[in-house]
């Protein structure tokens, strides 16, 4: 990317709520149901019906709002946004206008090892438009209805963010913190999660904001960070060529890696917002504000960054704990037992055991694993009760059996060797059986010896003490 | 008051001859002009009243409206839809 120039993005990203039920009406919000099975007069605007407002849509919204630090304003209403398109057979959709539900708010999110704060402008909640297959054998288009209605919420951030990079990030902690919140299940690929995508360039140190180009049909979070560098590097190329921006929105193909103009300033669409009358103005008291507030658990940034200052994890490995709200929990109830270190804690968590959980394509909350179990075996290989390898055979039992560790150790005779004559014993077999390498040895090529170690755990079924081991073929080869 | 309505066509997709163009003018003008003369609602500057609000609803199922019912209101239908003529945009 061109340095003489600064990225401007601002991203205007929505979801669907999980609630049980539509947001003006009780019929199913569901995906993948059969084509208009999930339609009733209400979400199909016929005339003469009324929306009435679902309680846990408001709920859901006011949680994502206080997660991102908004004002939440307690007296608000809908209004109308009129467009003519048939996914929307109201041709108009019931939104937020001039005040939103939340407003005003951050979210602080990790950029390499950098936090950085991104405005949100506001979070408002309103319905979802049906869906339109297109079918040329049939010489039209196809509308299934069953969306319409779903509750959405839109989330507008400031132009605060400065590459592609951040923006990534911006989204993967939406994304993260809808599954924490668990108020979406934030699927991409059923298009639970969308975003637009607005791209301006500057010369850099320039305060003054370039001229903005909205994209649409960004359907991933990677195809964002693909065509946000697209747009900057083609915006460049207009200015370095003595160009202008103009205003426009653009669709964004992410097969071919461009994007084709839309639709121009002049064909902008204007919305006509007015409130809508079909619904009074609604109110959520200051306790049941606060009451939502105090439910917010930690969530993934908070949580990673204590990770590295309490725990002194790796912010890699802190994050990828962080993320998985499940793997969260299991990591800290490990922790909470105090009977294990964390770095060795996160590192069971993040290789062996997540090395199942991909294989398995579960979650750990899937496994019959225990934090208990998990917490016993890691603490009898900090007691050196038994050895890193055998610590792995026990997890092997645990990860489908709560059974106690310990037992595991004793049926297996899985305990580690630590008495002196028996190793002696090993160590002298090794040594008398690998003459070259206790030559090898002799010469200066001392990294030998984690052969020799690796022969004697092998001699001992892996029941030996490695650290014992290592010292002795150590001392028995400089006493020779 | 000054009408464009050509740009009202066009927001509402309705397209309208040239020789209609000024009747339907006169005709909004009129409509216009009805509305206008209205008394003023005195909003106080705010169109939410905390004095009348809405009770919202519970997050409960209730029944759909069963499809073939909900189709007879289509003049064309196929594969369970409502068919209409091809959008690109």
């Amino acid at each position: 990317m061109n340095s003489n120039y600064e990225i401007v993005v601002g991203l205007e990203v929505h979801a669907e709520l999980s609630t049980e039920t539509k947001i003006f009406c009780g019929c199913k919000n569901e995906f993948g149901a059969e084509v208009n099975t999930n339609v009733c007069p209400v979400c199909m605007g016929l005339p003469g019906t009324l929306p009435v407002l679902n309680e846990q849509v408001v709920e859901y919204a006011i949680k994502m709002g206080h997660a991102m630090n908004c004002t939440i304003n307690g007296t608000t209403k809908h209004d109308r946004k009129n467009y003519f398109y048939p996914d929307l057979p109201k041709s108009y959709q019931i939104s937020q206008f001039d005040i939103p539900l939340c407003e005003n708010g951050y979210l602080d999110v990790l950029v390499g090892d950098e936090v950085k704060r991104i405005g949100v402008t506001r979070i408002h909640i309103e319905e979802d438009a049906g869906k339109l297959i297109h079918d040329d054998s049939l010489g039209g288009s196809l509308a299934d209805y069953n969306r319409c209605g779903v509750p959405l919420i839109e989330i507008v951030s400031e132009p605060d963010i400065r590459s592609a990079d951040e923006a990534k990030a911006y989204l993967d902690t939406i994304h993260t913190t809808l599954l924490y919140l668990g108020i979406s299940d934030a699927k991409m690929q059923e298009g639970s999660v969308r975003c637009d995508v607005n791209v301006s360039v500057r010369p850099a140190g320039s305060t003054e904001f370039g001229t903005r180009v909205e994209m649409k049909n960004v359907n991933s979070f990677s195809a964002a960070h693909r065509a946000i560098n697209y747009e900057a590097a083609r915006q460049i190329k207009v200015l370095e060529e003595g160009g202008e921006i103009v205003q426009e929105t653009r669709r964004w193909d992410d097969v071919k890696g461009v994007n084709v103009l839309l639709r121009s300033k002049e064909d902008a669409q204007d919305y006509r917002y007015f409130p809508d009358p079909d619904l009074l103005t609604f109110v959520v008291s200051d306790e049941k504000i606060a009451e939502i507030k105090a439910s917010i658990p930690e969530l993934p940034v908070a949580k990673t960054m204590r990770y590295m200052s309490e725990y002194k994890l790796s912010r890699a490995d802190s994050e990828l704990l962080a993320l998985n709200k499940n793997t969260a929990a299991f990591f800290e109830a490990v922790i909470a037992t105090g009977k294990c270190e964390p770095k060795s804690v996160s590192n069971w968590i993040l290789g062996d055991i997540y090395k199942v959980l991909n294989e398995r394509k579960c979650e750990i909350t899937d496994l019959a694993l225990t934090p208990a179990n998990l917490a016993e075996m890691i603490s009898l290989i900090e007691k050196k009760t038994i050895s890193n390898a055998a610590g792995k055979t026990v997890l092997e039992v645990i990860l489908d059996e709560n059974k106690d560790p310990n037992e595991i150790v004793k049926e297996k005779g899985l305990a580690q060797v630590s008495d002196t004559g028996a190793l002696n014993a090993i160590v002298e077999k090794v040594l008398a059986n690998n003459e070259k390498a206790v030559t090898d040895f002799k010469n200066g090529k001392t990294n030998v010896v984690g052969f020799l170690v690796g022969q004697c755990m092998k001699e001992s079924k892996g029941k030996g003490n490695p650290a014992m081991l290592k010292d002795m073929v150590v001392a028995a080869i400089e006493k020779m | 008051m000054e009408i464009d309505i050509m740009r009202l066509a066009k927001l509402a997709k309705l397209s309208i001859p040239e020789d209609k163009v000024e009747e339907f003018r006169k005709k909004m003008e009129d409509i216009i002009q009805m509305v206008e003369n209205l008394p003023d609602l005195d909003t106080q500057g705010s169109l939410v009243d905390p004095t009348n609000t809405m009770e919202l609803r519970k997050d409960e199922v209730q029944p759909s409206f069963p499809r073939n019912e909900m189709l007879q209101n289509a003049p064309y239908t196929a594969a369970g839809c409502i068919l209409i003529p091809k959008v690109v945009d």
